[in-house]
């Protein structure tokens, strides 16, 4: 962990919406971050949640019809993006945002670089591998083209190629997706960029060769000191890689803790919801427990929390009460937020209303045997505010305590 | 290496075809009810024996599978056979007239090319903005438009209302200036191009229009592929994006496309000729037909289908060069 | 994309909604929202409209009438002639000009051909040449493709191989050239409209089957067909539940373009004079004899060439907007 001065990376109040003709689809609503240096942040949440157009929006780099609309997203004391308020009462862009022109320039790949998550896809077929990585190389860096490609056939060799001065005049097609990601690792590497945004990368690949790349990547940036956000759905790499954790629900950040504290001491009921569904040894899959219903289009999101219709510890003010990400704890100085009304912080409303119809059974139940009933997604337990009951072990996927 | 061998493929798989050809042709010129004979004489009265003669002279009093095989040596040996209404051997009617036809199918595809592309990527990256509208109509009507009426509305407009273009014949520029009584090659090469100009219009409006769509949809859709958002995180200028990381990918389609329409090509050379009075292959091919000239015809219609199959092996060979994925069997 | 199905079976659960949604009536309404495709519709709906009467009126009228049966239903409209009788001297002009034109008078709205008939009727009744030959030749284009590419595509290696040789064999020779060869000497020198349809569909059979066997291939290949095989649903239900209607849509697009290509070289087929003939009014045979009246009567040659491109691009419009409507996936 590095001291916490001024974080590389800060996010604030960062919304993007898509404007369709079904409507505006809110994809990533307000949600705020830091990344300090050298430290991996994970951005965890289901598919659809808003975490891929949150780290594209970092880069301003949304597709059209998105538009990223409020927030400020600063880097290094640059603004990538800042809006103010004209004299007419407008937002307009903030003097000192950057232009397009300087983000491309000075920003993308060689402050910020990006590994993404189809390796099939993300390189471009009709290029050799090595002409593509030089290409980026020579750009972000400032070197000729031949130290680049030195730099490039370095890369390929730091990130694990064998015979990487003859991979280098290969095609993407004949590199495997493992080895494809690997080229992408270096491209993001050898730009020497400050941050990495890991899109998923390890999403479309093998689970052996997924081991293999986070440990490079986990090798690599105790290596190089590069800061990570790791976009991602899967609990066990954020256990295996991540140092604190922000957890994505429909465009928002229901909980953002270091990565311990969110695993012992769970503050939101869709965090635990997404960790009891993961599988894990010491359960059988008859002990799963999915999370029930599926996440509600960005388009039109539930009023209130916007978990309550598939939270089990919802009540009638859950329906009523939007809850903003709060400290409820603070773990080895670093605050732990959570956006549940549960928490003492935000009030009794929640103790004195009545639970939601239909799951006032379910929660009464799972409190006497130890949540094995079958439609409710979380196990309940006493909510104090400070949540001491549980202390379930997480194992990652891949054994999350043998990590580096 | 890979793509030697694929080459060295790729004219083996074309030998069937150019086998095929030649027998589709022979057939339909000799299963035609009635006998060739007395389709070449078209009526007139001729005894008997002058019929049995001229059947001698062309061995027609032979079995059609013995007649094909020694069609065949012959062809093989470049001797696609005599025509009969000329007196002379195919192959020499055919080369006096091939000139005409490459450079008007040539000079269509160039006007093709050059017009289509740009404004093809132009479309592509002005979607649905009225740009993009106004290429997608100039698109449909050249795809709605038969070539000939094309040539026609051009020689109405620019030949015969505005006096402008010549409205018919190609002025060839491999020839001397003298023979055409023209001060020197600067008014060869001018007068070139005048005659070329509407006639290359007209053929290559098809292409043209194809060309762009397809361009068009290929763009948006490779402006979409992962590797151009790649580029564009790694700070890639969007020209460049355009011009080298998307254009590369599009293009791929475009030279299949190309070979592809070589045959609409060749076949709307002949109306072309038509209209604007080329002495072409086309126009070789309309006189044979209507003289019934069947040796003509069928080494016509196989010299046409060899340019046709040689044209999309070309484009194959290119499209294997580029697109590095088909050498090692991976495309498709 | 299961066309059609979904209204057919109506006993089937909610969980079958997404089905439901592409539908005929789905498709048609997908249609009809784009403005362009809309359009298309109703110029081919007006074609056919058009067609069909012109259809029936000179066969009613023949059945009917037996011995006069050059009379038509039409003529008794103030605005038709008859299309084909040649008035005698004295009671139709020659080349009159259309009615905008200060010589031109509204009895003969588009003016007079070079033998006194009204210009207006011939391009009316011209619609049904065209149209017919679009379809019926398209449909046996349609048939003997669905029958070699579904073989093809069902049997696989060496049956598939022999018939794509064959398919690539027909393919290189420009159908124009092949059309033309075909017509003449399949009708021994007097070619005419029948043995056109005849052999443009002939020609285009396999364009069919190739696209046809690529689908069966594609979607023999989808994992919903692997599905169903898994669970043990019979290859008979596979093939009518899935196959075929996941097939049909990309084969019924092409269709519906493939008339516009067909009345574009049956077009091109008249006017080189061998498909439809006179007097039976076609477009390109129009202007095959508008072609010797450029100097006086411009109008003559743009009446038809607009006709054909209006119909062609009616069919194109349409088939786009189904191809949109059934594939929304490149297209907005």
């Amino acid at each position: 962990m590095s001291s916490r001065s001024d974080p590389l990376l800060r996010v604030e109040n960062l919304k993007t919406q898509f404007f369709t003709d079904a409507g505006t689809v809110r994809a990533v609503d307000g949600i705020s971050f830091e990344v300090y240096e050298g430290e991996i942040v994970g951005l965890v949440g289901e598919s659809g949640a808003g975490k891929s157009v949150a780290s594209m929006s970092l880069l301003r780099l949304v597709d059209s019809p998105g538009q990223i609309v409020d927030g400020e997203i600063t880097y290094k004391g640059e603004t990538i993006f800042g809006l103010e308020e004209g004299p007419d009462g407008d937002l307009r862009e903030r003097e000192d945002m950057l232009t397009n022109e300087e983000v491309r320039t000075r920003i993308r790949g060689n402050e910020i670089a990006v590994i993404f998550q189809d390796p099939m896809e993300s390189l471009n077929p009709v290029f050799t591998v090595g002409s593509q990585l030089r290409e980026f190389i020579e750009l972000n860096r400032d070197l000729s083209s031949d130290e680049a490609r030195r730099e490039a056939v370095d890369m390929l060799r730091e990130v694990g190629i064998p015979d990487p001065a003859e991979r280098y005049e290969e095609y993407p097609h004949q590199f495997s997706g493992g080895m494809r990601q690997r080229v992408l690792i270096a491209m993001a590497l050898a730009c020497e960029p400050n941050l990495i945004i890991a899109d998923e990368p390890t999403t479309a690949l093998d689970v052996t060769v997924e081991g293999q790349i986070i440990d490079l990547v986990d090798d690599l940036q105790a290596k190089y000191g590069t800061s990570f956000i790791w976009v991602t759905h899967d609990m066990g790499v954020v256990a295996e890689i991540c140092d604190r954790v922000n957890v994505m629900y429909l465009g928002e950040i229901v909980e953002q803790a270091p990565v311990d504290e969110l695993f012992y001491d769970t503050k939101h009921p869709y965090t635990e919801a997404l960790l009891n569904s993961m599988p894990r040894p010491d359960r059988t899959v008859a002990e799963l427990d999915p999370i029930r219903g599926v996440m509600p289009e960005a388009i039109n999101p539930p009023a209130g929390c916007r978990f309550h219709p598939r939270c089990p510890d919802a009540r009638e003010a859950c329906k009523r009460i939007h809850p903003e990400n709060r400290e409820v704890a603070r773990a080895d100085g670093q605050p732990h937020r959570a956006a549940c009304i549960k928490h003492d912080v935000f009030g009794d409303e929640y103790e004195e209303s009545v639970p939601l119809e239909g799951r006032a059974q379910e929660t009464a139940a799972s409190a006497t045997d130890g949540g094995e009933s079958e439609e409710s997604g979380v196990e309940s337990r006493s909510q104090s505010g400070n949540g001491s009951g549980s202390t379930r072990k997480t194992d990652g996927r891949r054994g999350g305590d043998d990590r580096e | 290496m890979g793509l030697l061998r694929y080459t060295a493929g790729r004219v083996v798989q074309a030998i069937p075809v150019l086998i095929g050809i030649t027998v589709i042709t022979f057939i339909l010129a000799n299963l035609a009810p009635g006998d060739p004979v007395r389709l070449m004489l078209q009526g007139q009265e001729v005894n008997q024996e002058v019929i049995a003669r001229i059947e001698r002279q062309y061995g027609l009093h032979r079995p059609l599978h013995e007649r094909y095989l020694t069609y065949m040596g012959n062809v093989l040996q470049g001797d696609l056979g005599h025509s009969i209404h000329r007196d002379r051997p195919v192959t020499a009617l055919l080369a006096q007239r091939a000139g005409p036809t490459l450079m008007l199918v040539l000079s269509a595809y160039a006007f093709a090319l050059a017009t289509a592309i740009p404004l093809g990527i132009i479309a592509a990256t002005r979607r649905n903005e009225p740009t993009d509208h106004v290429s997608r109509i100039v698109a449909l009507i050249g795809v709605s438009t038969p070539s000939f009426w094309i040539g026609i509305v051009l020689i109405l407009i620019f030949a015969i209302q505005l006096g402008w273009l010549p409205s018919s014949g190609l002025v060839y520029p491999w020839r001397s200036p003298d023979q055409y009584g023209y001060s020197g090659y600067p008014e060869l090469a001018y007068q070139t191009i005048r005659h070329l100009l509407l006639p290359m219009i007209a053929l290559g409006t098809l292409q043209m229009a194809t060309l762009m769509r397809v361009e068009r949809t290929q763009m948006i859709e490779s402006l979409q592929g992962e590797y151009v958002k790649l580029a564009r995180a790694y700070g890639v200028p969007e020209r460049t994006i355009l011009r080298k990381h998307a254009f590369q990918v599009a293009q791929l389609p475009i030279i299949t496309i190309i070979g592809l329409n070589l045959s609409t090509a060749l076949g709307g050379a002949v109306l072309t000729e038509y209209v604007f009075n080329i002495n072409g292959i086309g126009r070789l091919f309309l006189e044979a037909i209507q003289s019934l000239d069947y040796q003509l015809i069928m080494g016509i219609t196989i010299v046409i289908g060899t340019m046709f199959v040689v044209g999309v092996i070309i484009t194959d060979i290119s499209y294997a060069y580029i697109d590095p994925r088909v050498t090692y069997g991976e495309h498709d | 994309m299961a066309l059609g199905e979904a209204q057919m079976d109506e006993s089937r659960g909610p969980s079958e909604d997404v089905e439901a949604e592409y539908g005929w009536r789905y498709t048609f309404s997908k249609v009809m929202e784009d403005t362009t495709a809309r359009w298309g519709l109703y110029v081919v709906a007006l074609v056919l409209l058009i067609s069909t009467y012109t259809f029936i009126d000179s066969n009613l009228s023949q059945l009917t009438f037996g011995a006069v049966s050059d009379f038509t239903f039409a003529e008794t409209l103030p605005i038709f002639d008859h299309p084909e009788r040649i008035p005698p001297p004295g009671e139709g002009e020659e080349n009159v000009p259309p009615a905008f034109h200060a010589d031109g008078s509204l009895s003969n709205p588009l003016g007079t051909d070079p033998s006194g008939r009204d210009y207006f009727t011939r391009i009316v009744y011209g619609a049904q040449v065209s149209v017919s030959v679009g379809i019926v030749s398209t449909l046996i284009g349609f048939v003997g493709g669905t029958i070699i590419g579904a073989v093809s595509g069902f049997y696989g290696g060496r049956v598939d191989d022999v018939l794509m040789r064959m398919v690539e064999t027909v393919y290189a020779i420009p159908p124009l050239i092949l059309i033309i060869v075909f017509t003449v000497f399949v009708s021994g020198g007097s070619p005419d409209i029948t043995y056109a349809i005849l052999g443009v569909g002939i020609t285009f059979i396999p364009v069919f089957a190739r696209i046809i066997r690529s689908e069966v291939l594609s979607v023999r290949e989808m994992d919903y067909i692997e599905a169903a095989k898994a669970s043990g649903v019979k290859n008979r239900n596979i093939i009518r539940r899935h196959v075929i209607p996941n097939s049909f849509a990309p084969v019924l697009v092409y269709a519906t373009l493939q008339i516009g290509v067909t009345i574009l070289i049956v077009a091109g087929l008249s006017f080189l004079g061998y498909g439809a003939q006179p007097p039976t009014p076609d477009w390109g045979q129009m202007l095959n004899t508008s072609h010797g009246y450029m100097h006086s009567n411009v109008w003559l040659s743009i009446w038809p060439g607009l006709a054909i491109l209006v119909t062609i691009m009616g069919f194109n419009l349409f088939g786009d907007g189904l191809q949109d409507a059934l594939d929304p996936r490149i297209n907005d």
